[in-house]
């Protein structure tokens, strides 16, 4: 029974370091690799660990690649995404909490519904338009699509965040002879700050890592972002050359030293956001 | 904000030109197109720096401005970019820079501007013997030529001498010899031969490769395209070739080949600059270029590579064709390959000035020797060699047989019309 | 259930009314005071239809300009011989799909799109239970221990893909040769079985956390009492957790076990980064053929009937969700 007892406290532990390295050795070897000299990068076997850990690869990356165009347009396309998401959605999402009406329940359902259309399944038409109104390869245009996708979900964590503020208090303010807008100003928006945040940051981690669009929207530097200058260096092929490991891995770091940040110092606002919709 | 103000610099040279076109009416000589007319060519950065100084020369000759726009750096993104441009009847440049696949699916859309006999002369007298029959392949429909190359790639087979010697070997030249050389290295564990070929698309530019030394048509899936097939299978199973190549970039085979692990492999031109590169390894007799080695075809080795085209809808055609014209005088070639390695030819002019060292050595050897074929055609390439990919992979790790492989080849590849 | 928000809540109505006497004060020209003004110009709030739709029509309107539109053109564009090369298409009926199913490659992407989301979220759900549990309890630095765990599902999937592609190659992999300690030699990218396990390990490594996170929110609304109950019972660790907690959290697994195929039946990154849906055909999956078959060889109705069929397929199993669904509730 003792030995039981004490293998219940250790056993959590084993367990948990058995996960910690399994999650964190793949993240830490990525990271590793874009400071490890060139040459030690795919060595056999590989390099679990360097005292002389180098720039170089940042610095051959800046020279070889538009790697501070891709950063930019990274960070201009999850940002304005996030945010443009957060905001439509919230409009979107107080008409489905507080102010219902016929018909409203199925509109909801109609949004929540396109979020399993599968992106494929829209791609082609949505090129074609935009060839003709001249948005390919402009940051406007990804930005439109991505707000897009990011808004069903959005609406729906943010209905379930609007439906834990007590209704009283809105009914209040309008007792006390705030009109509509002034209800929301004043009562609902900084109720609803530490929602936005959460959703906001839910939104640009997974627009800074969205692949597809600028995949295929983008062809030249003015809107390709790190994720596509990183799928370009894998795949240059027979042609003039082919770009190794060592930058891929630097501009890999580049795309997740932020989200590292982000989630190390705001990990409980992601997790509340994580775990909203599914448990209601 | 870039793009629009580009756009904008683009509608206002296309007003420009079309002004200038309308006055100067249908005979556009120097002096007509020259002044303020500003054209576009789009290639891949990496190049901008390199040739901007000899762009400039043809500015100064000519009055007309060359832009240089980033072009995409596969000709799939080219497609997918340029396509539904050319479809509803506009261009964003006027001359661009293609590999052969897109440019064989410019030329079948019709979407490319034949290019004169004043603007090809130069050129076409100035192509060795295996770069002019690439040429006629790729560039040349009804008789018309579309696109001029001014980038030819291919595959040299790289020996690491000291490696082989130091086992009493010599570098493989043919078939049977790698044979015997990956016996002989086997119980080292040294492969005789290693070639990136991971999907997409580096499975086929390796068994394009075998099946240019078997002689075979790829496409057509004929008795060499077996051979080569059964070759590359047999290099896996018997040892003389690693397995996990399939799914290798070609980082990864420099790498292999740069730990001794492989002692000789099939690379591209970069290869050159990469050995030096890491010194700590690198001696001259590691990284030695080679005769291909030779299949039941002889030693062969495929070449392709970029060229200028016109799209039908570019703005300043005629300022665009000088500019092609230009750019491929011989003396202008020159300087460009001297300039930039994506700038290197087997012309003729190229292989005489600059041949003497260095990888246009190696280029004028393997022309000089008959050693290049052009890279298989197929008016669908891109699709064409993704076919060749699936297939090739599924037969090199035992999901089909060489018989379904061969049938499933030729099928599909029919199906493509 | 309301648990796993509540650390939002409350801050939220501890904030609230020193929130609501600040912003009073808050400059006039703040961007919040500037929206609430347009909308009060409006005069609306009487009219709760006409206002809500108002208040619907951006996210509406984005949406069907991206989603509902293309949708149905990708519909039509499936049954036309459309492509690059093709000046004017037309109507073609189901060649394309029949050309599909004809096909050995597409037919086996297509099996193996619906066996890696299966097989994908089935593991999923077991590891993501059993690590839900693990975090339940308290340990030292749980706040960084929960974030090292996030990292996975925060990092892009196209980096994990391609880290990944390098972590199983041969010799110079991490997983090769911390299995060649065990003697295990496993050629994992270039056999074709072990290929598809590859990308389907690197696919849970990145979704378990996700699944961890929320069966956790769940673990969190399993009163304290029951617990204690199951103890005075004399039920061990694994009874208390197998019989009386799963069956607790039961709903969160089925729901997510939904999303995530659905989700998971369009997987993208992983594919195209670690193996480019090779050995041959064994890891090629719907999404990345439909998107070689558009964007790399132009034949646009291929592609559409492929992502039609994608689409059916979520279809399906959305409706045998919904099916189950209504059976547990009546059930229940």
């Amino acid at each position: 029974m003792r030995l039981r007892t004490r293998l219940g406290r250790v056993g959590p532990y084993v367990g948990l370091g058995v996960f910690f390295v399994v999650f964190g050795v793949p993240v830490y070897w990525i990271l590793l690799s874009s400071v490890l000299p060139p040459n030690e990068v795919l060595s056999s076997p590989p390099t679990l660990f360097t005292l002389s850990p180098t720039l170089e690869t940042f610095e051959r990356a800046l020279q070889q690649l538009p790697a501070g165009d891709y950063l930019r347009n990274s960070l201009v396309f999850a940002l304005s995404s996030a945010f443009a998401s957060v905001i439509l959605a919230f409009f979107a999402a107080y008409t489905f909490a507080r102010l219902r009406f016929r018909g409203s329940g199925a509109l909801m359902l109609f949004l929540l519904l396109t979020m399993a259309l599968p992106q494929i399944a829209t791609t082609i038409p949505l090129f074609q338009l935009y060839a003709k109104l001249g948005l390919v390869d402009t940051m406007g245009g990804l930005i439109l699509l991505e707000s897009s996708i990011l808004i069903p979900m959005t609406v729906w964590l943010m209905v379930s965040f609007i439906k834990q503020i007590p209704v009283d208090l809105e009914n209040a303010s309008f007792m006390d002879g705030a009109n509509f807008a002034q209800t929301i100003h004043l009562v609902v928006l900084p109720l609803m700050r530490p929602a936005f945040v959460t959703l906001f940051l839910l939104n640009f981690i997974t627009a800074w890592n969205e692949l597809f669009y600028p995949l295929v929207f983008s062809s030249t530097s003015a809107s390709r972002t790190l994720t596509v200058g990183l799928v370009q260096i894998t795949q240059v092929n027979s042609g003039a050359s082919s770009r190794p490991w060592d930058l891929m891995s630097a501009l890999a770091a580049l795309m997740i030293i932020p989200i590292i940040l982000l989630v190390t110092i705001m990990q409980r606002r992601i997790i509340a956001g994580l775990t909203a919709g599914a448990t209601k | 904000m870039r793009i629009t103000a580009t756009r904008r610099g683009i509608a206002i040279g296309g007003a420009l030109a079309l002004t200038a076109g309308t006055l100067a009416g249908c005979a556009a000589g120097g002096e007509e197109s020259g002044g303020g007319v500003e054209i576009t060519y789009a290639v891949q950065a990496f190049s901008h720096d390199a040739i901007r100084p000899i762009v400039d020369e043809f500015t100064a000759e000519t009055g007309i401005t060359v832009k240089l726009e980033s072009g995409p750096s596969s000709g799939a993104d080219l497609l997918t970019q340029l396509v539904p441009a050319f479809n509803s009847g506009t261009s964003p440049y006027d001359v661009i820079d293609a590999d052969d696949p897109a440019g064989a699916a410019l030329v079948a859309g019709g979407w490319l501007e034949p290019l004169g006999d004043d603007v090809t002369g130069a050129y076409l007298d100035d192509l060795s013997e295996g770069m002019a029959e690439s040429h006629e392949l790729w560039n040349v429909a009804d008789g018309n030529t579309y696109r001029l190359y001014h980038n030819y790639e291919l595959g040299y087979s790289w020996a690491n001498e000291q490696l082989l010697s130091a086992h009493g070997l010599t570098a493989p030249t043919t078939w049977d010899e790698i044979e015997q050389v990956g016996e002989a290295l086997k119980p080292e564990g040294i492969y005789a031969f290693g070639d990136a070929a991971s999907k997409p698309g580096l499975t086929f530019v390796y068994l394009a490769y075998l099946a240019a030394q078997a002689g075979g048509d790829i496409y057509a899936a004929d008795s060499g395209t077996r051979e080569a097939f059964e070759f590359a299978k047999e290099l896996i199973d018997k040892g003389y070739s690693p397995k996990d190549a399939l799914t290798w970039t070609y980082d990864q085979s420099n790498a292999a080949y740069m730990s001794d692990q492989l002692a000789t492999m099939r690379q591209w031109t970069f290869f050159n600059d990469v050995a030096p590169g890491n010194a700590e390894w690198y001696a001259a007799d590691k990284a030695v270029i080679v005769d291909p080695p030779a299949g039941p075809a002889g030693a062969k080795t495929w070449a392709g590579g970029w060229g200028m085209a016109v799209p039908k809808s570019a703005k300043n055609k005629d300022a665009a064709m000088k500019f092609v014209e230009w750019m491929n005088q011989p003396e202008h070639a020159v300087e460009l390959a001297t300039a930039s390695s994506f700038f290197v030819t087997a012309r003729t002019s190229v292989l005489s000035e600059l041949g003497d060292d260095g990888i246009v050595a190696a280029l004028k050897h393997y022309a000089d020797s008959g050693f290049i074929v052009p890279r298989p055609y197929h008016p669908q390439a891109a699709q064409a060699e993704t076919i060749v990919d699936d297939i090739g992979q599924s037969y090199l790790t035992g999901q089909m047989d060489i018989d379904e492989a061969m049938m499933q080849l030729k099928s599909q590849v029919e199906a493509l019309g | 259930m309301t648990n796993s928000t509540t650390p939002v809540a409350a801050n939220a109505s501890s904030d609230a009314a020193a929130a609501t006497a600040a912003s009073l004060h808050e400059s006039r020209f703040s961007v919040r005071w500037g929206v609430a003004r347009v909308l009060g110009w409006m005069r609306l709030p009487k009219n709760f239809v006409l206002l809500g739709l108002i208040l619907l029509a951006p996210a509406l309107i984005l949406r069907i300009f991206t989603s509902v539109y293309p949708f149905f053109a990708t519909a039509w564009t499936s049954f036309t011989n459309s492509s690059a090369y093709v000046a004017e298409p037309h109507f073609v009926g189901f060649e394309n799909y029949v050309a599909i199913f004809d096909n050995p490659s597409s037919r086996s992407a297509l099996i193996f799109t619906i066996t890696f989301a299966v097989v994908s979220t089935a593991l999923e759900l077991v590891i993501g239970f059993g690590l839900a549990l693990l975090l339940n309890a308290r340990f030292r630095l749980r706040g960084l221990g929960r974030a090292l765990v996030l990292l996975p599902w925060a990092i892009p999937a196209i980096v994990s893909a391609l880290g990944f592609r390098f972590i199983f190659a041969d010799g110079s992999g991490l997983v090769p040769t911390f299995l060649a300690w065990f003697g295990v030699d496993i050629a994992w990218l270039t056999d074709p079985f072990w290929a598809q396990v590859a990308v389907i390990l690197a696919n849970v490594w990145r979704s378990v956390p996700f699944i961890a996170f929320v069966v956790l929110a769940g673990l969190q609304g399993v009163p304290d009492e029951l617990y204690e109950a199951a103890r005075v019972d004399g039920a061990g660790w694994w009874r208390t957790h197998l019989q009386i907690v799963l069956p607790l959290v039961m709903p969160v697994l089925i729901t997510m076990g939904v999303f995530m195929v659905i989700f998971q039946i369009g997987t993208f990154d992983t594919i195209l980064g670690m193996t480019g849906g090779g050995p041959g055909s064994a890891t090629q999956v719907i999404p990345y053929l439909a998107y070689q078959d558009a964007f790399i060889g132009l034949n646009y109705g291929r592609s559409s009937a492929l992502a039609m069929i994608l689409f059916l397929i979520v279809l399906a199993v959305g409706v045998i969700a919904l099916g189950r669904f209504r059976r547990a509730e009546v059930e229940s």
